[in-house]
């Protein structure tokens, strides 16, 4: 009954390097990358629920074209066990409703339903610093079905199959319990992301990345892409 | 995930610049070749390869066909090939170029290049090899059993300014390896205690550097040509000072600039980046700037000690290899060409080491014995007594050159000593000529069009460090800093940091403090060289923190 904490990130381009392309759409070839920020601070709040749950099985997860198991490695290298990528070029120019099916889709597949008899957590980074929308992890726990707080500076497990989560508020913080399965947004003010370390460097390059297309994971194209 | 991580390697060399990834090449090819096998880490503490690396340069490349024979040359990515080379007497206002070469001076047959580049390159194919590169790690740590080197233990991070450990706490991982290559450059800061610990410096003439400021320029086309490159002598330092420019006209209207100066200096308030800046206000040099814009800045030191500074190159189960060992040649002051070919040396040694199961100190003594009779060898043999001859002024140093060039190297006083750096400069009383701001006032406000004030340059290096460490640069005794560096001596800190890391703060009631602005430290270990009474240890900062060179 170990519980499965899970990490969505994404890889962004060097906030101080992006470009706007032609098509109205973000042109991420030629900036540095990095794994978002607030998407750091998610894989750290993971790392931290291990502490609590040392058996916990640690998987990260993003959707994006091949670049990003570069960030995908990179958490694996901070600690994590497992790296999942849904990439499909049908998945280009998504919008935050597109990319919360298409993920959620993804977990389902990977047995990760409302209905799981194993606990598991979503974590995710409150927003992104080249979308700025904040909607993706709200999107992912619609799609699912399951519980989330968005805005949270630190979650811990209570030993009872909850979270607390302590949630930034206008004047304040706000502690909620969800039970676990939920979905669980950070905010970078929590504790800042760990640097990797060589061990977990050396492991992360020879891990291999699961990939998934839209057919490996049941997803149509309706909804989509542009179309989404 | 583990908590005590270990990681074990046959050969772990740590440092990426060009001797690391030469000796990392070459021993992938005699392994192969032998048909042998062995796993070969190699660590850079910058962010990537390349991040850390600065040089001129110009590049004697005939060693990088020895390396890459199977390589096309045109492949690597040199720049442009020396076309003009002048030495050029400068003035404020004018330039003498010299109608001839001085002697070790002629670049015929030489290339530029940025040095980074070359590097990635190496990497890349070092990669193709088997090597495994893992940048953004930094070693701090030597470790040790029954008192030989057995690996080294990378940095834990996440510890707080007084280094206690915060909630990301990340322990470092060891890394135990058979045989260990130190090849951290200049002033290798793991090298310093492995020379300490095994007195490989006994008998040797005290290490000297210099340190170089450099920027790299886009300027207008038809400013200088690529290929054109001139080294400067004369303004704006005086006989005292040590060094000179360089100009070295690159591809696409780049051009790379510096000055160099050495560090046995006597005035506690010389400042080299400001004498850089200085010297780009001469009618010569400011003439190829106009019109262009300042891309990077960095600074580096250099060994100059030559042939009687280098260490023992050996003990057991580690060799020292590139700048770390000292291995420049004077006075072009090129030493890439030198770290190649001793990483092609400490390669076979430590192939052969690995095949006969033997990496002991008797086994090692190989590698020296083939840099004793090589190349390397060679030509710093000729130039050892060439900077000691300076450290009494321009003059005299013309002298003994001349003495030496006459008599293959020795001179007619035999071996010449050398002092460290740290103990040549005078205290603010003993100084008797003019302090640098005072020689060049008027001069000291920066344009921001030519010329730069180090914060704006410090920013043109990509610099960062993480926040959540112990600060790196230590004041080995504070109270004894107060009341000899910054009392007797001014706080020279303030005046040779290449970074505007120390700033000299005094409080309403007169009180005089060392403020130490660790994030903008370039790593070119100045301090660690220069500060009177050794009073400051340069210790090494997080993996992927320091400057971030793109083409340096």
């Amino acid at each position: 009954m170990a519980l499965t904490i899970i990490s969505l990130i994404k890889q962004v381009p060097l906030p101080s390097e992006m470009r706007m392309g032609e098509d109205g759409l973000m042109d991420r070839t030629k900036a540095k990358s990095i794994i978002n920020i607030d998407c750091q601070f998610g894989l750290e709040a993971g790392l931290q629920l291990r502490k609590q749950n040392p058996d916990a099985r640690l998987i990260v997860c993003s959707m994006g074209p091949k670049s990003f198991e570069a960030s995908l490695r990179t958490a694996i290298s901070m600690g994590y066990d497992e790296a999942y990528l849904l990439s499909d070029r049908k998945l280009g120019g998504s919008d935050t409703y597109a990319t919360g099916l298409a993920i959620s889709t993804m977990l389902k597949h990977l047995g990760f339903t409302k209905e799981s008899k194993d606990p598991f957590i979503i974590l995710a980074g409150r927003q992104t610093s080249d979308g700025d929308t904040a909607h993706v992890p709200s999107q992912v726990a619609e799609n699912i079905g399951i519980p989330q707080a968005t805005f949270v500076e630190s979650v811990k497990a209570d030993g009872n199959g909850n979270v607390i989560a302590k949630r930034i508020i206008e004047g304040g913080y706000q502690m909620m319990k969800l039970p676990m399965p939920c979905v669980i947004s950070l905010t970078p003010t929590g504790i800042p992301p760990r640097k990797p370390s060589l061990s977990g460097a050396i492991k992360a390059r020879a891990l291999k990345i699961t990939t998934f297309g839209i057919e490996d994971i049941g997803l149509g194209t309706e909804k989509i892409g542009i179309n989404g | 995930m583990s908590y005590i991580d270990t990681v074990s390697t046959d050969v772990l060399i740590i440092g990426g610049g060009p001797a690391g990834l030469a000796t990392s090449i070459h021993l992938a090819d005699i392994l192969k070749q032998r048909g042998q096998s062995a796993r070969i880490l190699l660590i850079e503490k910058g962010r990537s390869i390349g991040s850390h690396i600065l040089s001129g340069a110009v590049i004697k490349p005939s060693v990088f066909k020895e390396l890459l024979p199977e390589v096309d040359f045109s492949e690597i990515p040199f720049n442009a090939k020396v076309t003009k080379d002048r030495t050029i007497l400068l003035t404020e206002k004018g330039a003498i170029a010299l109608p001839f070469h001085l002697p070790y001076m002629s670049n015929n047959g030489n290339y530029t290049a940025s040095l980074g580049q070359i590097c990635r390159y190496l990497a890349v194919k070092a990669e193709e090899k088997g090597v495994e590169i893992y940048a953004g790690f930094a070693v701090d740590e030597i470790l040790y059993k029954d008192g030989k080197v057995t690996g080294a233990k990378t940095k834990d991070t996440g510890l707080d300014h007084n280094g206690h450990k915060l909630e990301n706490f990340q322990e470092g991982t060891r890394i135990e390896a058979k045989l260990t290559i130190f090849a951290e450059g200049t002033r290798g800061s793991l090298t310093k205690m492995l020379i300490k610990k095994f007195n490989l410096n006994k008998d040797r003439n005290e290490q000297v550097y210099s340190l170089g400021c450099k920027e790299l320029w886009t300027v207008p086309e038809g400013n200088i040509k690529a290929g054109q490159i001139y080294h400067t002598m004369g303004y704006p330092l005086d006989n005292d000072e040590f060094g000179g420019g360089f100009i070295y006209g690159l591809n696409d209207n780049k051009v790379a600039v510096g000055l160099v100066v050495g560090l046995d200096y006597q005035d506690p308030t010389f400042d080299v980046h400001d004498a850089f800046q200085i010297w780009k206000t001469s009618a010569f040099v400011s003439k190829i700037l106009k019109g262009g814009k300042l891309v990077e800045y960095g600074a580096k030191t250099l060994p100059e000690g030559g042939h009687y500074a280098i260490p023992k190159l050996f003990v057991d189960n580690a060799l020292i290899v590139g700048d770390s060992a000292g291995l420049v040649a004077m006075p072009a002051l090129k030493g890439v060409h030198l770290a190649l070919r001793s990483g092609m040396l400490a390669a076979q040694a430590t192939a052969d080491a690995l095949l006969n199961n033997d990496t002991s100190e008797k086994s090692l003594q190989q590698y020296e014995t083939l840099v004793n009779n090589s190349a390397i060898h060679k030509e710093m043999f000729a130039v050892r007594n060439f900077r000691q001859g300076f450290a009494n002024g321009l003059f005299i140093g013309g002298l003994h050159f001349g003495t030496q060039l006459i008599t293959g190297g020795a001179g007619f006083f035999g071996r010449l000593r050398s002092h460290a750096d740290y103990q040549t400069t005078l205290k603010l009383s003993e100084l008797k000529k003019k302090p640098f701001k005072e020689r060049f006032k008027g001069k000291l406000e920066f344009d921001k069009i030519l010329t730069f004030d180090k914060a704006t340059d410090v920013y043109h290096s990509g610099v960062y460090h993480d926040e959540q460490q112990v600060g790196h640069l230590q004041i080995n005794d504070p109270e004894k800093f107060n009341a000899i560096n910054i009392e007797q001596y001014g706080s020279p800190e303030q005046f040779y940091c290449s970074s505007e890391v120390y700033e000299l703060h005094t409080n309403k009631t007169g009180q005089k403090e060392i403020r130490i602005h660790a994030e903008n430290c370039m790593h070119c270990k100045t301090c660690d060289i220069k500060s009177p009474g050794e009073a400051i240890t340069w210790v090494v900062p997080n993996g992927g923190n320091g400057p971030d060179f793109q083409n340096m």
